[in-house]
C-alpha cells in the first residue's frame, strides 16, 4: 500500500475503518446546512414558477435565464477555485448543493453540465491564460459552457471518437471535423469542451467558440425525461480553432475525459439521493391520505415495507455519497494549496477513489430507480398521471443509469480497477485473497459466539462481505488471469458484492459514529435499517457468491469453496416485518425521508 | 448615515407543531426557523437605501436565544447587512411586547440611527404592537405598514396601506417604518456571501450591558394541554329494559368497579 496518513481508493475493501473517520450527513457544517437551505430558497423561487413549462412543455430555452439566476446566488461556483472567481469548495459541499438541486428536476441536469462537466476540464487542465479567460465568467453564469464527449459511433467507447483537428500551415489554428451528440446545455452554450484526435490518433481536448463558422446545432431531442433540458448535437464542418484553446497535452485528452466522469459520477451519486427522497417525500403524505378498504394506505404491510425499504435504500446511498465525499476531501486537503500545481493534483486525488466514485454512481442511481419506482406504485393510477410528480419523477430517474458512463460501464470499472491497483502494488488485494482462500479451504473455527454488542452481528457481516469479495475476486483472477476482462458477468457479480459492501459499512459507521456522539437512544431508527439492509444485502451477496463460483471452479473445488462461502454468509434471519414497520412508522410520521 | 433593521427569529410557518401533551411548554427541538417574513421586508428596503447611498451602515438588531445566529447570519449579513446585534438575556424568556420594545429602545439608543426599520408583525405572536412602541419610547415619528419608500436629505416619503386605498406621508428623520409586504421583493443570499457572512461581526448583549433592569412584563402567556379525551363510551344493549339494567348493573359492579 502507498505510503499515506490517509486513506486510498479501495482500501475500504482491505481494511476496517473507525466510525470517527467517517464523513457523514450530521458532520455539516453550518454553512454547507445554510447553502443547502439557499438551494431549496432558489428552487421555489426561480424553478417552480416554471416548472410546468420546463417538466411538461419542455421549454427547454428557459435554462438559460435560469443559469444566469443561479450564476447571480453563486450556484455554479463551487467548484471554480477562488483565484478565478470561484468558491473553492471542498466536495462535499459541492455534493451538498447537487443533492439539493435535484429539486429543480430537469434543472439539475442543466445546472451540472454548466458548473460541472463544461467547466472542471477548464479548472483542472487549463493553461493559466484559459482559467482567466473562462472561469470567471462561467462561475458567474455570463458564459455559459458545454460538455461534449459522445459521438454517434461511439459513446461508451469514447475513445473511439471520429472527429478529427488537423493544424494548419501557420501553426495557428486546428481545423476540427465531427459531429458530437446528446449535448447538455447546448442549445444556448456559448462554449464547449470538446474532444478530437489530431492526425487521427491523438486524443485531445478544445475549448471551441460555438459562434465560430462551421459549427452547426442540431434540433431538440425528444426525450423521455427531464424534458426542460437541452440535449442537442453539435457538428463541426472545417471550424477553425485557436490553438490557445487545446486543452490539456496532447494526446492526453482521455486523462481529462476520465477524470471528469469521476467527479461527475460522484455529483450524480448525490443528486440522486436528492432525486429519491423527493419521491418519497411525494409518495408517503399521499398514503396517509388516501384510505382504501376503510384505512389509510399507509396501514398496509406491503406499502409499509415499501417505505421502509425505499428509506433505507436512501439512508445507505446518502452515507455511501458523503463517506465519499470525505475521503476526496481528506486526500485534497493533504495538498499545498499555494501550489500552482493543485488543481491538477486535486483532479488526481479524485482519480485514486475512481472506483469510489463508480460505485456511488451505480448504488446511487438505482436507488432513485427503486425510489421512483416503489414510490409511483404507493400511489396507485394516480402514480402514472402527470397530476402528480411520481409520474415525472419516474421518467427523469431513467437516464441517470445511463449517462456518466452506464451502470454496466461502472460496473466493470469497479473490479477492474482493483485488479489494475493491485497489479501495480498500490493495493495489496492479491496476498489479502489468499489469506481468506486458506481460511475457506480449512476447517471451520468453532468459537463459540457471546451476546453480541451494539451492531456487532452487523459489523461482523460487513467483514464477511469484504472476505467474500476477496474470495471471489481473488478465485476468479486466479482461474481466468488476463481473460477475467472477458468475464462480464463475473464481474459484474462481483461489482454488485463490492457495492453493498461499501454501502453496508458506510450506512454502519454512520450509524456508530452518532451512537458514539448521541448516544444508542438517537440511532434507532438508523440502526434499525442498518440492521434490515445489511441481513437482506447477505443474501444477496451469498446468492453472487455462489454464481461466481460456479462460473469459475468445478467438482470438488467448487464445492470446498462454496460450503466456505456459506460460512462467510451464514447469518440467522432477523424479523423483517417488525423492522419494516418501525421504519416506516418514523417515515410516516416524519412526511418523507428521515433518519430519525 | 445609520439604519437599524430590527428583526425576530420565528419557527417557519410549515414547521410540524408537536402537541405530545401533557406539556405546559411547547416542544420546539424539531423546529426549522426563520427570519420573520415581514422583517425580511425591512431587511431587503434597508440594503436597497445602502446601495443607492453611499456611507451607510445596516446594522442588524434582535432579542433572542443563541438560535438567532444562523438567521441573522444567513438573511440579513450574507444578503447586506453590515453587522448584527444579539440581545440574548434568558430573563426575557416569554417577555411582552411592552418589555421588549424598552429592550430595543436600550439597544437602539446606543448608536444614532436616522432610520429604524421593522417588520409590520412576527408571524408567530402576530401582535405588530414593538415597531409603533419603540418609535413611542424613542419619540422618533413612524410610518406604519409601509409598501413603498423614498428618501430624501434629512426626510422620506412613505406610502402606507389603508382601508381602501393609500396614505402618503413625509416624515423627517430619524424615523421609524414598518415593512408590509408588497414593498420589494427580499433578495436571497448568495453562495459565497454565506461564507463571507461569517466574518461580519456580530455582538452579543444582555440586559446589563444594555445598562438597564430587565424590564416588567404585564401579559403572562400560559399554555394549556387539551383536556384528555373521555374513554369510550360503551352502549348496553339489550332486548328488555329489565336485562338491560341487570347487565349495567353488572358493568358497574365488575368492570367500572363503581357499586
Ligand atoms: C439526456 C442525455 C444527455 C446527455 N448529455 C451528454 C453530455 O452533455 N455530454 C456528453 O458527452 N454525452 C452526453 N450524453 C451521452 C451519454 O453519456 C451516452 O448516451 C452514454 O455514455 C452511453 O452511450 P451510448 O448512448 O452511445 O450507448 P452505448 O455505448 O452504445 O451503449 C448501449 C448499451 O450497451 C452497453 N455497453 C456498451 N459497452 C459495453 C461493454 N463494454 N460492456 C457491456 N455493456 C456495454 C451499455 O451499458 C448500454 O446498455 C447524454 C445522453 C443523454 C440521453
Amino acid at each position: 500500500m502507498a505510503d499515506k496518513s490517509y486513506p486510498t481508493g479501495g482500501e475500504f475493501l482491505l481494511t476496517e475503518a473507525s466510525p470517527q473517520s467517517v464523513f457523514t450527513p450530521e458532520d455539516f457544517s453550518e454553512n454547507q446546512r445554510m447553502f443547502a437551505t439557499t438551494v431549496q430558497d432558489f428552487v421555489e423561487r426561480f424553478i417552480m414558477p416554471v416548472h410546468e413549462e420546463l417538466e411538461y412543455e419542455g421549454k427547454t430555452e428557459l435554462g438559460k435565464g435560469l443559469l444566469k439566476e443561479a450564476g447571480q446566488m453563486g450556484l455554479l461556483m463551487a467548484d471554480i477555485p477562488e483565484a478565478y472567481g470561484g468558491m473553492g469548495s471542498d466536495k462535499a459541499t459541492v455534493m451538498i448543493i447537487s443533492e439539493y438541486i435535484a429539486a429543480a428536476g430537469s434543472f439539475a441536469v442543466t445546472h451540472g453540465a454548466q458548473s460541472g462537466i463544461g467547466t472542471l476540464p477548464i479548472v483542472y487542465f487549463g493553461t493559466e491564460e484559459q482559467k482567466q479567460r473562462f472561469l470567471p465568467k462561467f462561475a458567474t453564469g455570463e458564459m455559459l459552457t458545454c460538455y461534449a464527449l459522445t459521438e454517434p459511433g461511439s459513446g461508451s467507447d469514447a475513445l473511439a471518437a471520429a472527429t478529427t483537428a488537423v493544424l494548419t500551415d501557420d501553426g495557428k489554428h486546428y481545423v476540427l471535423n465531427g459531429s458530437k451528440q446528446y449535448i447538455t446545455n447546448a442549445g444556448y452554450a456559448e462554449v464547449v469542451i470538446l474532444f478530437a484526435k489530431i492526425d487521427g490518433d491523438k486524443f485531445t481536448g478544445f475549448i471551441v467558440d460555438l459562434g465560430s463558422d462551421g459549427v452547426t446545432i442540431g434540433l431538440e431531442e425528444k426525450k423521455m425525461g427531464i424534458k426542460g433540458s437541452s440535449t442537442r448535437s453539435i457538428t463541426l464542418e472545417d471550424v477553425k480553432v485557436p490553438v490557445e484553446n487545446q486543452l490539456g497535452e496532447i494526446g492526453k485528452g482521455h486523462h481529462i475525459a476520465f477524470n471528469i466522469l469521476n467527479v461527475g459520477r460522484f455529483k450524480l451519486g448525490a443528486s440522486t439521493v436528492g432525486g429519491g427522497k423527493l419521491a418519497l417525500q411525494a409518495a408517503v403524505p399521499y398514503t396517509k391520505e388516501r384510505h382504501q378498504f376503510g384505512k389509510p394506505l399507509c396501514s398496509f404491510g406491503l406499502i409499509r415495507r415499501k417505505i421502509a425499504d425505499v428509506n433505507t435504500a436512501l439512508f445507505l446511498a446518502e452515507s455511501m455519497v458523503y463517506r465519499t465525499a470525505g475521503l476526496l476531501d481528506v486526500a485534497i486537503e493533504t495538498l499545498d494549496k499555494s501550489d500552482p500545481g493543485y488543481d491538477r493534483a486535486s483532479i488526481s486525488q479524485v482519480e485514486e477513489f475512481s472506483i469510489e466514485c463508480s460505485m456511488i454512481k451505480v448504488f446511487a442511481t438505482e436507488v432513485c430507480a427503486l425510489a421512483a419506482e416503489e414510490c409511483l406504485q404507493m400511489l396507485g393510477g394516480y402514480g402514472y398521471c402527470q397530476e402528480y410528480p411520481l409520474e415525472r419523477l419516474y421518467r427523469d430517474e431513467r437516464i441517470n443509469r445511463i449517462f456518466e458512463g452506464t451502470n454496466e460501464i461502472n460496473r466493470m470499472l469497479v473490479p477492474g480497477m482493483i485488479m489494475k491497483k493491485a497489479l501495480k502494488g498500490e493495493l495489496p488485494f492479491l496476498q489479502a485473497a489468499q489469506t481468506v482462500a486458506e481460511e475457506l479451504m480449512g476447517l471451520p473455527s468453532f468459537a463459540e459466539p457471546g451476546e453480541p454488542e451494539y451492531l456487532e452481528t452487523e459489523s461482523k457481516l460487513v467483514a464477511n462481505m469484504k472476505k467474500v469479495v476477496l474470495a471471489t475476486l481473488g478465485l476468479a483472477a486466479q482461474k481466468f488471469g488476463k481473460g477475467l476482462k472477458d468475464q462480464q458477468e463475473v464481474l459484474s457479480d462481483v461489482a454488485d458484492i463490492i457495492i453493498e459492501a461499501y454501502a453496508c459499512e458506510s450506512a454502519l459507521l454512520r450509524t456508530l459514529k452518532k451512537a458514539d456522539k448521541d448516544g444508542e437512544e438517537s440511532t434507532r431508527l438508523m440502526a434499525d435499517m442498518t440492521t434490515l439492509y445489511i441481513h437482506d444485502a447477505m443474501d444477496r451477496v451469498g446468492g453472487w457468491g455462489r454464481n461466481i463460483m460456479a462460473a469459475t471452479v468445478e467438482g470438488d473445488e467448487l464445492r470446498t469453496m462454496l460450503a466456505g462461502l456459506r460460512r462467510l454468509t451464514k447469518h440467522d434471519p432477523v424479523n423483517r416485518t417488525h423492522l419494516h414497520d418501525l421504519i416506516a412508522e418514523k417515515v410516516i410520521d416524519a412526511d418523507g425521508y428521515t433518519v430519525g | 448615515m445609520k439604519i437599524a433593521v430590527c428583526v425576530k427569529q420565528v419557527p417557519d410557518s410549515e414547521t410540524r407543531i408537536n402537541l405530545a401533551a401533557p406539556a405546559a411548554e411547547l416542544d420546539q427541538s424539531g423546529f426549522t426557523r426563520v427570519l420573520n417574513p415581514y422583517d425580511a421586508y425591512a431587511v431587503e428596503e434597508a440594503i436597497k437605501i445602502k446601495e443607492a447611498g453611499a456611507e451607510i451602515e445596516v446594522t442588524a438588531i434582535t432579542i433572542g436565544p443563541d438560535t438567532v445566529k444562523e438567521t441573522l447570519k444567513k438573511d440579513c449579513l450574507a444578503v447586506g447587512c453590515d453587522k448584527a446585534v444579539i440581545i440574548n438575556d434568558p430573563a426575557l424568556d416569554g417577555a411582552d411586547e411592552s418589555a421588549l420594545a424598552t429592550v430595543l429602545t436600550a439597544a437602539l439608543g446606543r448608536d444614532s440611527y436616522d432610520l429604524i426599520l421593522f417588520g409590520i408583525k412576527a408571524i408567530d405572536d402576530d401582535s405588530g404592537q414593538i415597531g409603533i412602541m419603540v418609535a413611542e419610547k424613542m419619540g422618533l415619528p413612524h410610518v406604519s405598514t409601509i409598501t413603498h419608500l423614498e428618501m430624501a436629505e434629512g426626510s422620506l416619503t412613505a406610502h402606507r396601506e389603508i382601508e381602501g386605498g393609500k396614505e402618503v406621508v413625509t416624515a423627517s428623520l430619524p424615523a421609524v417604518l414598518t415593512c408590509q409586504k408588497g414593498l420589494n421583493e427580499p433578495r436571497l443570499p448568495s453562495l459565497p456571501n454565506i461564507m463571507k457572512a461569517g466574518m461580519k461581526p456580530m455582538e452579543t448583549l444582555t440586559c446589563a450591558d444594555l445598562g438597564i433592569e430587565v424590564p416588567a412584563s404585564l401579559v403572562e402567556i400560559k399554555l394549556y394541554s387539551p383536556p384528555p379525551s373521555r374513554a369510550e363510551c360503551k352502549l348496553v344493549e339489550a332486548e328488555e329494559p329489565a336485562a338491560a339494567a341487570k347487565e349495567l348493573a353488572r358493568l358497574l359492579h365488575e368492570e367500572a368497579k363503581v357499586i
